[in-house]
């Protein structure tokens, strides 16, 4: 019979309580503690070794940045971005899956200019990588001795998310590419000591590409030089700057807060004095309210990746800005026919 | 007046040479400035020569140290000083993280001119979050209902110590209460073997919604089964942890934490460095808590993935009541990564375990002959839509025993929307239908509205 003061449970009952808690003698280690070394022990002896004369793993947070690592890595580096193409890069979800990835990163490389800083702190503090924290021999920040626009003088969040440093979507201007390798490969010869004239050599072949076909692309733009043209987000001001067009406004009020409909009409107004026939957005902005305003003012709503794999046949950097380029002059082109 | 030849001849020539002068010294100038640039690509080229023979010596270098490398690190290790105790961290976290020969330190001593001018660039992040509520209802046994509250203020102070560890804390207050550290702990990033470690007060690794911030929350209050077993602002405790990230083949994320932290009833007494009237009760290793948490993700597709976490909490002090605990957890998200901003799908559930066993004076209360030992259960699960970039709808449905309650339930439904102008505020409504054992009158409506801001820098999103 049971005793009223047994450990008799009221209601559910989970037999494995019991065992677990059960009295012992003391200096064995519990068994479940026992149970978790071995799979700990399990697990280390399955874990993948580390690089040891493979590959250099090289991450970055961007695609933008991993075609370029790409071609100044060669055949030295396998990278990986965290963000894809058609993403956008300021809310990317800190997956713990991109926390294994930093963990075996050899080489860190982030847009810089807190573009990812609503989520790749949360990464870097759980990758236990010492390499890829700031400071540390794989930390890449590809923004270093970039001239960023639009630095503003005073920072409140009654300009919306503005970014301290500067507008972080410099990708978009082919010049900045060539400064973007050098810091890639300087942080490459940095893990990578033996092959520092491979990399230089990749750089200088990338630079000499990229100023040839910047020839291309500027050439394929300069009969719309100082059109006027809207575009979703603040993001195509270096493309702008570098091709010679003029941005008059963006379908967001204020970087990152959602189109009212009081600035549309604004806009709409703005666009229809300036005859603006373009509007610019990358693909995962909303099309709903960017087509009122190009149905309201006879724009062309034109969708155009803002990184590398944003659209079919972009999946390097001079695929990439091929693209967008021959895109916009296109509809340039169209729109200026009577 | 009449002057000699020769003097106005070498009047002359000195009134030519003066304009000179300058030109021949920027000259001898030029000259020594193309014999240091000759010198110095003479030196780059015999640097380059040397860094030639020193490839060609270790034809393959990279992050990873070889065995002799590692052997002579621990020799070089072994003939170092002892470190001191402040300095022991540093030193752990610098074995884990050999910096390459050649390699600049990746700190800089914290002394010289320029220390004072840029104290300013090294305050840690300052944020300030506030939570403003109003709690409407029709049972008048409920807390602080029918009247405005601002519910809590949170001060967050955040930034790396050094370069192997960071600092996080958060004071948190509500209105007429005194300031509280909510968590205040140090992260020591740098360790070997995938391991992690935190110590100071923090919320501790039980499931996954004692995780999160109040600010961070889905719902204007967190589930009955979280707020029976650990109250209103969850549980946290004082302590250390370590986390270990588990490799495996398939690289997919499996975290496993301990965490050891003081004895949650917190009976004991004691402090460091007072006298006492009277000697503390003893403390004994079973007297503190101890906390095992094991998380892991999935990736489905880039769209969907799975998190499955797995929590057990053991508090036997010697004296008082016990209680073992277990939870699972179970959260699937969607979101496709075209919308990322702007669609969103999220349905969360939790399960508690609790075994109470009531002793001292906690037994001596309960009737004579009945069993002080109490199993109860308890969930909830909630989802939640992001219909658009600043709308989401959502609903939660909570049921849970009452834990060292005998037959005492409570379970309520609870839909809700929040609309978010910014990723820096949003508003929140609420309705909760509530039917609890615990209330006289059983039947409870419930109206939330809140409204949640941060200022200060921009924080990263927890996931």
């Amino acid at each position: 019979m049971r005793h009223a003061n047994d450990r008799a449970s009221v209601g559910w009952t989970w037999p494995t309580i019991s065992r677990i808690t059960a009295r012992r003698p003391v200096g064995r280690a519990h068994p479940t503690i026992r149970t978790l070394l071995r799979l700990a022990m399990l697990a280390a002896f399955l874990a993948k070794p580390t690089i040891a004369g493979a590959k250099l793993f090289v991450v970055t947070t961007t695609p933008d940045l991993a075609a370029i690592a790409r071609e100044v890595g060669g055949d030295k580096v396998e990278v990986e971005s965290l963000a894809l193409g058609t993403q956008d890069a300021h809310f990317v979800d800190a997956k713990p899956s991109f926390i294994v990835k930093l963990n075996r990163a050899d080489l860190y490389v982030k847009r810089g200019l807190d573009l990812e800083v609503g989520w790749a702190p949360v990464l870097e503090k759980g990758a236990r990588n010492a390499n890829v924290l700031l400071g540390g021999v794989g930390y890449v920040d590809a923004s270093t001795g970039l001239s960023p626009l639009e630095v503003p003088g005073a920072v409140s969040r009654e300009m919306g998310d503005v970014h301290p440093a500067g507008n972080p979507h410099y990708q978009l201007d082919p010049a900045n590419a060539t400064i973007v390798a050098r810091n890639i490969v300087e942080g490459l010869a940095r893990v990578d000591v033996a092959h520092r004239s491979y990399y230089e050599q990749r750089l200088v072949d990338f630079s000499h590409r990229i100023d040839e076909r910047l020839a291309g692309w500027r050439q394929a733009l300069t009969a719309y030089r100082g059109t006027k043209i809207v575009t979703y987000h603040k993001s195509w001001d270096y493309f702008a700057a570098r091709f010679g067009l003029e941005i008059i406004g963006t379908m967001e009020p204020k970087p990152g807060v959602a189109p009212s409909p009081a600035h549309l009409a604004q806009l709409i107004t703005l666009m229809q004095a300036a005859h603006c026939r373009l509007i610019i957005k990358e693909p995962f902005y909303p099309e709903n309210l960017t087509h009122l305003v190009a149905d309201k003012t006879g724009a062309t709503v034109l969708v155009l990746p803002d990184a590398p794999g944003g659209a079919p046949g972009t999946d390097d950097y001079f695929s990439f800005i091929d693209y967008d380029v021959q895109q916009v002059a296109t509809a340039l082109a169209a729109a200026k026919a009577p | 007046m009449r002057y000699p030849k020769s003097l106005l001849l070498a009047l002359a020539l000195a009134a030519m040479l003066i304009p000179l002068a300058p030109a021949a010294r920027a000259a001898d100038q030029a000259r020594e400035i193309q014999q240091l640039r000759k010198e110095v690509q003479d030196l780059r080229a015999a640097v380059r020569e040397l860094q030639d023979t020193l490839k060609a010596q270790h034809p393959t270098r990279t992050t990873t140290q070889t065995a002799p490398e590692q052997q002579l690190e621990a020799e070089i290790r072994a003939a170092m000083p002892p470190a001191t105790p402040s300095s022991a961290p540093a030193e752990a976290a610098a074995s884990a993280a050999p910096a390459p020969v050649g390699q600049a330190p990746a700190a800089q001593p914290a002394s010289g001119a320029g220390v004072g001018k840029s104290s300013a660039l090294l305050n840690p992040d300052i944020s300030f979050n506030g939570d403003f509520t109003f709690l409407g209802t029709d049972n008048r046994q409920l807390n602080k209902a029918n009247r405005f509250s601002f519910r809590e203020g949170e001060i967050g102070f955040q930034a790396p110590i050094d370069p192997f560890a960071r600092a996080d804390a958060f004071i948190t207050f509500g209105e007429g209460e005194t300031p509280e550290i909510e968590e205040a702990y140090a992260t020591f990033l740098t360790l070997p073997y995938n391991l992690q470690a935190r110590a100071g007060k923090f919320r501790v690794s039980f499931g996954k919604n004692n995780l999160l911030h109040r600010h961070a929350l889905s719902q204007t209050d967190r589930p009955f089964v979280e707020v029976d077993n650990f109250g209103d602002e969850g549980l946290k405790g004082t302590g250390v942890g370590v986390s270990y990230l588990v490799p495996n083949p398939w690289d997919q994320y499996v975290l496993l934490t301990g965490e050891v932290v003081n004895g949650l009833d917190d009976a004991l007494s004691g402090a460091q460095g007072t006298l006492l009237a009277t000697p503390a009760a003893s403390r004994a290793l079973r007297d503190f808590a101890s906390v095992g948490h094991m998380q892991s993700f999935f990736d489905l597709n880039a769209d969907n993935n799975i998190e499955f976490g797995a929590s057990a909490l053991i508090n036997l002090p010697k004296s008082g009541s016990q209680t073992k605990m277990y939870g699972v957890d179970l959260t699937y998200r969607w979101r496709p990564l075209r919308q990322a901003g702007y669609r969103q799908f999220l349905w969360r559930s939790e399960g508690y375990f609790t075994e109470r066993d009531l002793r001292d004076a906690d037994a001596a209360a309960l009737p004579p002959g009945e069993s002080h030992v109490f199993n109860t259960a308890g969930f909830y699960t909630y989802g939640e839509y992001r219909l658009t970039q600043r709308l989401w709808l959502g609903t939660r449905v909570d049921w849970t025993e009452v834990p060292a309650q005998r037959r005492q339930t409570e379970w309520g439904v609870y839909p809700y929307f929040t609309f978010s102008p910014t990723e820096f505020g949003y508003f929140r409504f609420g309705y909760e239908y509530a039917e609890s054992d615990q209330l006289r009158s059983k039947l409870s409506n419930r109206v939330w509205l809140q409204y949640n801001f941060s200022i200060g820098p921009h924080a990263a999103h927890a996931f």
